[in-house]
């Protein structure tokens, strides 16, 4: 006999914490390139830079930096009005985040990649425990129950 | 400053001394941290689980898996099918320290809707702690075995080749946007270092897993052929040319040796004579 109350639910949530952060990021830079918004993709891109691990952070400081300096020199377009200088910052900042983020992102990804951050790592370090250690522990554990017993 | 991560044993450990309650699923058609073979049968699951309870009734790794005494313990504890271990966990024997439930998938597998007998042995495995410490289930993947019994999981051990496992826990983090959602989380554990993989099964005791196996899937063989013949049939039947005409009835002896069911008179009239496939579906006996 069955009831069919009881639905099977499969196992979608099972996540490993930080990769799933970057993974995240991740699709949000590819959504915000996807719709042509070259900027938020950019600074998306540079804002996932803080959560890596040092090692790559190093690496990457100097393009980071260096995308931050032209970034904001851009943004120092002026034109003879508000509206039009407000524009001119717009696709100025626009051709700047399109020049360096399809550059910026592989280097990221490349880095991560040789890392094993998105295949296997997720930043744990391997831990590795033979069978005789796993021997040793319970063991003891059940000398301590036996001794109670007694 | 981080915590110090336990490991598996130091877990099993505690469910021993301080009366805990460690579910355990071994697979091995998944991939989490390595590459695997991502097979789902005969890369070691059964192996692992009756080696780590060979170790977890007195066995030693020293001896070489040697010790038939501390075997003839891990045969007490294995069981194939929902009876066995319903019958193994019965309330208020001494505590075992370990069972396996092998190949979980053949006997409770995933279905779209759970026998009720399964649903209430997940439920009364919830309340086992006082009779195990550590219950093991192999199957090739966890989407392969039943949801209650899924859900009691705490540590999957995937066995990614021959020799080598990698083993994840479980957990559960609260979702304090959606606080009634937990969000489940697989956190890497710990692995076999490569350069000591785990052992076959000394050959007695693959010889008897080998004929234990087939014992209990001989047990479950004629009900599951008896159902196949039943469904074979039904297909047999449905592309049958003609009209389907369904009756329902009791048989009767008619003279002599024959037997017969009867058919109502306006039907018998207009088949008088002609040749027809029948078909006898038999239903269950009332208790």
């Amino acid at each position: 006999m069955t009831e069919s109350s009881d639905e099977e639910s499969e196992i979608k949530g099972v996540i490993p914490p930080y990769y799933s952060l970057i993974i995240g990021i991740l699709q949000g830079i590819y959504e915000a390139w996807d719709r042509g918004d070259y900027i938020t993709a950019l600074k998306r891109s540079l804002r996932l830079v803080v959560f890596l691990p040092n090692k790559l952070k190093k690496q990457l400081k100097e393009e980071k930096d260096n995308i931050q300096k032209t970034l904001d020199l851009s943004k120092n377009v002026t034109q003879h009005s508000f509206a039009s200088t407000y524009r001119a910052r717009g696709i100025s900042l626009n051709y700047t985040a399109n020049k360096f983020l399809e550059g910026f992102v592989d280097k990221i990804t490349s880095l991560m990649d040789k890392e094993h951050i998105l295949t296997e790592g997720y930043g744990v370090p391997t831990i590795s425990r033979s069978m005789h250690d796993f021997q040793m522990t319970v063991d003891k554990a059940r000398f301590q129950k036996e001794k109670e017993a007694e | 400053m981080p915590t110090k991560r336990k490991s598996l044993a130091q877990y099993i450990s505690e469910a021993i001394t301080d009366d805990y309650l460690l579910t355990i699923a071994i697979t091995s058609y998944t991939q989490a941290k390595h590459q695997t073979r991502n097979l789902p049968f005969g890369l070691g699951k059964t192996t692992l689980s009756m080696e780590l309870a060979y170790l977890l009734n007195g066995g030693s790794v020293n001896d070489n898996y040697q010790h038939m005494d501390v075997w003839e313990k891990v045969k007490q504890v294995m069981v194939y099918d929902p009876l066995a271990l319903a019958k193994l966990l019965e309330p208020g024997r001494q505590r075992l320290v370990t069972a396996i439930w092998d190949d979980v998938q053949a006997t409770a597998p995933a279905t779209q809707s759970v026998p009720k007998a399964i649903r209430q042995l997940a439920n009364f495995i919830s309340t086992e702690r006082p009779e195990l410490a550590l219950l093991i289930f192999t199957t090739p993947n966890l989407n392969f075995i039943s949801a209650p019994l899924r859900k009691l999981v705490n540590f999957e051990i995937i066995v990614s080749e021959r020799g080598y496992y990698e083993v994840h826990k479980i957990s559960y983090y609260k979702n304090f946007r959606k606080p009634l959602q937990d969000n489940m989380h697989f956190d890497y554990v710990e692995e076999i270092p490569r350069n000591e993989p785990f052992p076959p099964l000394p050959i007695p005791i693959k010889g008897w897993y080998d004929v234990w196996r087939v014992e209990r899937k001989k047990r479950l063989f004629p009900h599951m052929l008896k159902d196949i013949e039943t469904y074979t049939k039904l297909r047999q039947w449905e592309q049958t040319e003609g009209e389907v005409v369904t009756l329902t009835g009791t048989c009767s002896k008619v003279s002599g040796n024959n037997y017969g069911y009867v058919i109502p008179p306006e039907l018998g009239a207009e088949v008088h004579g002609e040749e027809a496939e029948i078909i006898i579906h038999r239903k269950p006996k009332k208790p």
